[in-house]
């Protein structure tokens, strides 16, 4: 039944609550318009990346002041901008340019305002905390050295390129080599590989993507069950380059009231070439001048502020993380280029991923040699850091050697057997997109190569092997796979078992072949 | 050489002042210049900052009442309060309702029953 006392109770206290006296407004006027900038005349205290509203007539449009000079602003019009003309009245809100943020964001389609666009419900903004887009990184006093992993579910990745959470991890490479694989790859693990009760919630932000590929993601990440703990910001290639600009700094903002809350978050920016160049097209258009390849000045410090906003927060603080995992396409494996340069030398390591290796089948693509993780070895579990520290050894060993090799020279047993091992482990590190190993898999799967089980079958073989060895293992020795994973390493006990158990799989296994 | 819309205004204060007289041909040439110098775009933006230099060097501050009728607040009035000689403009908007919209310089005191009423749909409707 309608409580009509309590519905007038309160709209009485809504209109009595109101300051209906008259309001101070800090104002200016459009005095030049046009692609998607707008030079307003006034509004002499604006303060840089403040809110601003366009006086367009029914609803106001929203814009955020970029350029602060003498006699004038200069702002981005962040909605429709041809309703925004000379003459018209502009009004500072004295906010700083936000985005709300609560529980309620996740599961969610947002834009780079935080505005959903999934046709969802509107959020209730009134009940959900508002972070600004643009802040200061967290110092040193409130920071802790990276030491939990973040299982991506990829092989190649955890052990040999481990992430842990709080690092800042670049994923580099040519178009179509599986970049964005990666980070989805990443991002589905996280529903698989849950510790400390809840999964790290994931931020992926889409900049200057295709429609219909964000899409395709959403809905992957849907029927995966990933959408559950994941929050999409999307800023297509139809949107407005201010608004590409922004969607980095909303996924971050967004993170970072996650990693306050004391939890884990990931935010994946796909990518940050195309962000560059939306941001060099806002300030061309605020007439800012270029740099090299038409940059702006500042695109280093654009990313280096975005990425360090990535942190591992010390116990005192909450003990959070803002994992990130910035993408960079290059032109013709082109590294050496303006932004890749810039990006590579901002981050704690880079996955590389090379569109030979690519055609060839190796997926992930990853190259190994110039693939690098500045800080993830020390949150890698014992386990994984006992078997992969061999296993880097010996592909490193097996690249030097393959290309002598190639030479056609008479080689010894020795390198004969270092060449066949490292074909074996290269062939072990192939995985399909979507197929996660969980990290006590991986050590097992690991630990059969450089043990020398694989020695002895064919390398067309090796991932069949692979196949039914852990399903074995699963099957018939689940204690093991269990012990591997609550202990994190291999102590003598379950060294051995694991011994036994593999060779156990190995008798049958070349029974049978 | 590239001109702001700025320097443009400043020079053509300067050229006004120094021969009032001439105004007419001053204005000429100064656009003949401006038309050489390809910087007709920027026509609207010099004259904001001709008129924001004129009331700089005059001392006077421009003020803008917006109510349902004209003669809301008088020239005098509005200079005792604000202690600044003023130049005052009205315009008659009956859309405001009741009150006024008084703007100074970069300020805007909005006492409109427009106002209100749009406070109240926003408080109400979110």
């Amino acid at each position: 039944m309608i409580d009509k006392a309590g519905i007038l109770q309160q709209l009485k206290e809504e209109i009595t609550g109101l300051t209906t006296g008259p309001r101070l407004e800090h104002v200016g006027t459009v005095i030049k318009v046009g692609d998607g900038v707008a030079e307003i005349q006034g509004l002499s205290s604006a303060m840089y990346s403040e809110l601003l509203e366009f006086q367009t007539g029914a609803a106001p449009v929203l814009g955020m002041a970029l350029n602060l000079e003498e006699h004038s602003v200069k702002a981005v019009i962040l909605g429709d901008k041809d309703k925004v003309q000379e003459g018209q009245t502009v009004k500072g809100t004295g906010n700083i340019l936000s985005v709300a943020v609560s529980d309620a964001v996740i599961g969610r389609v947002i834009n780079a305002l935080g505005l959903p666009v999934d046709g969802g419900p509107a959020f209730k903004t009134e009940s959900m905390k508002r972070y600004p887009l643009e802040k200061i990184a967290p110092g040193v006093i409130t920071r802790k050295g990276v030491n939990t992993p973040l299982q991506t579910g990829i092989k190649a990745i955890d052990a040999m390129i481990p992430i842990g959470r709080g690092q800042r991890e670049l994923i580099i490479g040519d178009r179509q080599t599986g970049k964005t694989a990666i980070a989805i790859d990443t991002i589905i693990n996280q529903g698989k590989d849950v510790r400390g009760g809840k999964p790290v919630v994931c931020i992926y932000v889409a900049i200057g993507q295709k429609e219909s590929k964000v899409a395709q993601i959403v809905e992957k990440l849907k029927t995966t069950g990933a959408m559950e703990y994941t929050i999409v910001v999307t800023a297509p290639a139809s949107a407005p380059a201010p608004l590409q600009f922004l969607a980095p700094f909303t996924g971050a903002a967004i993170g970072e009231y996650f990693m306050e809350q004391g939890r884990d978050a990931l935010v994946v920016y796909d990518d940050l070439s195309k962000h560059a160049v939306s941001y060099r097209e806002v300030s061309l258009l605020l007439r800012r001048p270029p740099g090299r390849e038409a940059y702006p000045g500042d695109i280093f410090y654009l990313h280096s502020r975005l990425l360090e906003r990535a942190a591992k927060l010390s116990k005192e603080y909450g003990g959070g993380s803002l994992t990130a995992l910035p993408i960079i396409e290059t032109q013709l494996s082109d590294v050496s280029a303006y932004i890749p340069t810039n990006v590579i030398s901002i981050t704690d390591g880079q996955i590389y991923l090379e569109p030979e290796l690519f055609y060839q089948g190796t997926r992930p693509a990853l190259n190994v040699g110039l693939s690098v993780s500045r800080v993830g070895s020390s949150a890698q579990t014992k386990a994984m850091k006992k078997v992969a520290g061999t296993m880097r050894l010996e592909l490193a060993q097996y690249r030097e050697l393959a290309a002598f090799a190639q030479f056609g020279q008479e080689l010894d047993a020795s390198t004969k057997q270092k060449l066949e091992r490292g074909k074996r482990l290269s062939e072990l590190l192939k995985q399909d997109q979507y197929y996660h190993v969980p990290f006590e898999e991986q050590v097992a799967s690991i630990y059969s190569a450089v043990r020398g089980l694989l020695d002895k079958v064919e390398v067309v073989d090796v991932r069949r092997f692979e196949k039914e060895l852990l399903a074995f293992l699963r099957e018939r020795h689940s204690n093991v796979l269990k012990n591997i994973r609550t202990a994190g390493e291999l102590t003598k006990e379950i060294d051995a078992a694991l011994h036994a158990a593999v060779e156990d799989f190995g008798k049958n296994y070349f029974k049978k072949t | 050489m590239k001109y702001t819309p700025s320097q443009y205004a400043t020079t053509l204060y300067d050229l006004l002042e120094e021969n009032p007289k001439k105004q007419k041909e001053t204005v000429k040439a100064f656009a003949q210049k401006l038309v050489a110098n390809g910087s007709v775009k920027d026509l609207r933006a010099i004259e904001s900052a001709f008129v924001r230099e004129w009331y700089d060097r005059k001392g006077i501050t421009p003020v803008t009442v917006t109510a349902g009728e004209s003669g809301a607040y008088t020239k005098k009035e509005i200079e005792k309060i604000t202690g600044k000689e003023i130049e005052l403009t009205e315009i008659k908007d009956p859309g405001v309702g009741a009150g006024a919209r008084i703007r100074i310089g970069d300020y805007q005191i909005d006492n409109t029953l427009a106002r209100r009423l749009s406070d109240l749909t926003s408080a109400l409707t979110k």
